[in-house]
């Protein structure tokens, strides 16, 4: 496979936004340029329009109708970014232009890129891994990208991004949830957050919430709700603490865990506690929204 | 005597050389205290040779991204100059590969001017690679950020202008470095930027310096910290500036040597705006709009160095 979806629909999708109300002589520039790419297929053509659209185009942000993102996300699903600015729509379609015939090439490409970039463009580049062709050649630029000590550069690739979900390994991904708890990310934003949780996840998420009330420091709330699967009678102890916890979230988090166990011990638990506490819970996604959890 | 931030309270400042990537934290939360709104970052070597292409392509890529990012966590925009300095052209084969990389980087995002390049021992290999970067920067239209040698400065000074003004570069868009009381005037009288470093024991210092504005005027003079891994201050612009209203010169007179100056020499560049830093530094715009909790610029965390409790 190469494109995981219709590659010209895509271009199609993301010209509209990028190019709508762009001045005429960045227009032309740009499209001169394409048709000398697409001509001689010189690389450091591509690389220098890649290089040059920010001081071409500069970096208004644009706001997208729902209409042009559901164009996006019907090709690629889960593919609707926000926030962008126009330099990075700009530089998203052009990076949808080269040659893709020979995988090798495409992917040295694309790579090429990524060693050079700046601040900004590593952001973009990251921000594109859903866009490449070949996707599963760029598995491990994703994971390099969640080693990344810049924060925007990992939140390029963590958030609102779909390459990650469908494409790192169990390992891979799990890693990067546990750096996503770590470094204070919206979780919630991260694509399939919820869908990929699986049990090793659960139990390193666990040990940091360990390792976090240890250190008297405050746990963060969502990681009771991608555990709560998990969790067996055997951590009876971390529940405790939860349903008597004097922070009121985390003691709903305590009730709803209880509640919904099919383990009959931390049913039981709920007894304990005192009557009302843990009354008119609804569930996980009313308790994220009432305490805006994300 | 008083702390010297009594004296700049509210003011702020731009330094157009300082090597970020040898200070720590503690430097970058003191400067954005004192003020320090923006600074240049110029491509140096790094305390010891380097031994081939990628170690510079490397560093490069730290100051158009890693060292850029550190900065704006502290609210200041980093900017940089990119170029083969004078000490490691004296390596042929590796200041051709690097030569080679230049293009590449002189056009990234933050990057406004051609620097420091220029002379350190005057050597031959030294004059060869400054005039091949002289010419590109023409050609690109980028300012050039001139490091005057340390020994035998007054002569290396003035062969550096000859020098720039035989390929064509306006003196307008050259900073010329580490001034001293030797050579300020040729400076200035060819139509030079004067940029002078206070840096202690071994450059300028501030008391001098303000003899130098009283007797010079402000005319395209700025001052800068150059502080590196050796004995340097970060804070020289800002204590610079609290030593100049103390002496007496005007409060604009400092303004323009402290802040105005420094940026508008490097306004051809198309990369750096007065606009720019009256906000303080978020490394992405769209940040704003997106509600993550990134931590924006200047919201770091603050530590109190002089507790023993570390939590």
């Amino acid at each position: 496979m190469v494109f995981a979806f219709d590659a010209p629909a895509m271009s199609a999708a993301i010209h509209r936004i990028a190019f709508r109300n762009l001045n005429p002589e960045t227009e032309n520039w740009l499209n001169s340029n394409l048709e000398l790419l697409r001509q001689e297929g010189r690389r450091d053509r591509f690389f220098r329009i890649f290089g040059a659209i920010p001081r071409r185009a500069g970096k208004e942000l644009l706001d997208p109708s729902t209409r042009d993102l559901n164009a996006l996300s019907a090709e690629l699903d889960g593919f609707r970014p926000e926030g962008w600015t126009r330099d990075r729509w700009i530089r998203a379609w052009w990076l949808l232009q080269p040659d893709s015939s020979s995988q090798e090439q495409y992917v040295d490409l694309i790579e090429s890129l990524f060693l050079s970039a700046d601040l900004a463009e590593l952001e973009c580049l990251y921000s594109c891994l859903p866009l490449y062709a070949y996707p599963e050649s760029f598995r491990q630029r994703c994971a390099e990208g969640i080693r990344n000590n810049i924060a925007t550069v990992v939140d390029a690739v963590m958030l609102d991004n779909p390459y990650p979900s469908g494409y790192l390994d169990e390992a891979a991904w799990n890693q990067m949830m546990v750096k996503a708890f770590f470094t204070g990310k919206p979780i919630r934003r991260i694509q399939g957050w919820d869908q990929r949780s699986n049990p090793e996840l659960a139990r390193m998420l666990h040990d940091y919430a360990r390792e976090r009330r240890a250190a008297g420091r405050a746990v963060p709330y969502l990681l009771w709700y991608m555990i709560f699967p998990y969790l067996g009678s055997l951590d009876e102890g971390s529940i405790r603490q939860l349903l008597f916890s004097p922070d009121p979230v985390e003691k709903e988090a305590g009730c709803l865990i209880c509640r919904q166990s099919e383990v009959p011990a931390l049913r039981d638990l709920l007894a304990e506690v005192p009557a009302g506490d843990c009354a008119g819970q609804e569930n996980w996604i009313s308790w994220m929204n009432r305490h805006q959890i994300t | 005597m008083d702390p010297f931030s009594i004296y700049v309270q509210g003011m702020r400042f731009f330094d157009p050389h300082v090597h970020m990537t040898s200070r720590t934290t503690d430097d970058y939360q003191a400067m954005a205290d004192a003020g320090v709104a923006g600074l240049i970052e110029p491509a140096f070597w790094l305390g010891q040779p380097r031994t081939g292409p990628d170690s510079f392509r490397d560093y490069y890529s730290s100051l158009v991204g890693w060292e850029r990012f550190r900065a704006s966590q502290f609210g200041i925009r980093h900017y940089c100059t990119i170029g083969l300095n004078s000490k490691e052209a004296n390596q042929e084969a590796l200041a051709e590969q690097v030569m080679e990389l230049l293009p590449l980087y002189i056009c990234k995002e933050g990057v406004v001017g051609i620097g420091e390049i220029g002379f350190d021992d005057q050597t031959a290999l030294e004059e060869r690679y400054y005039r091949r970067q002289l010419d590109l920067a023409r050609e690109a239209g980028l300012p050039v950020q001139i490091h005057t040698p340390h020994r035998d400065k007054r002569q290396g000074t003035l062969r550096s202008m000859d020098i720039a003004l035989e390929h064509g570069l306006d003196p307008s868009m050259v900073i010329v470095d580490h001034n001293n009381e030797e050579t300020v005037e040729e400076v200035l009288n060819r139509g030079f930027w004067a940029a002078f470093t206070i840096y202690p024991f071994t450059k300028m210092g501030n008391e001098r310096m303000v003899e130098i504005v009283k007797r010079y005027g402000s005319t395209r003079i700025m001052v800068n910290s150059a502080a590196d891994w050796g004995i340097s201050d970060p804070l020289a612009v800002p204590k610079t500036a609290a030593l100049m209203l103390q002496k007496g010169i005007s409060p604009q007179t400092v303004k323009e040597v402290t802040y105005i100056h420094a940026i508008e020499a490097f306004l051809p560049s198309g990369q750096i705006a007065f606009s720019d830093l009256e906000t303080p530094a978020s490394v992405d715009q769209s940040q704003k709009f997106n509600g993550s909790s990134v931590l924006r610029g200047g919201q770091q965390p603050r530590r109190d160095s002089a507790d023993t409790i570390i939590r």
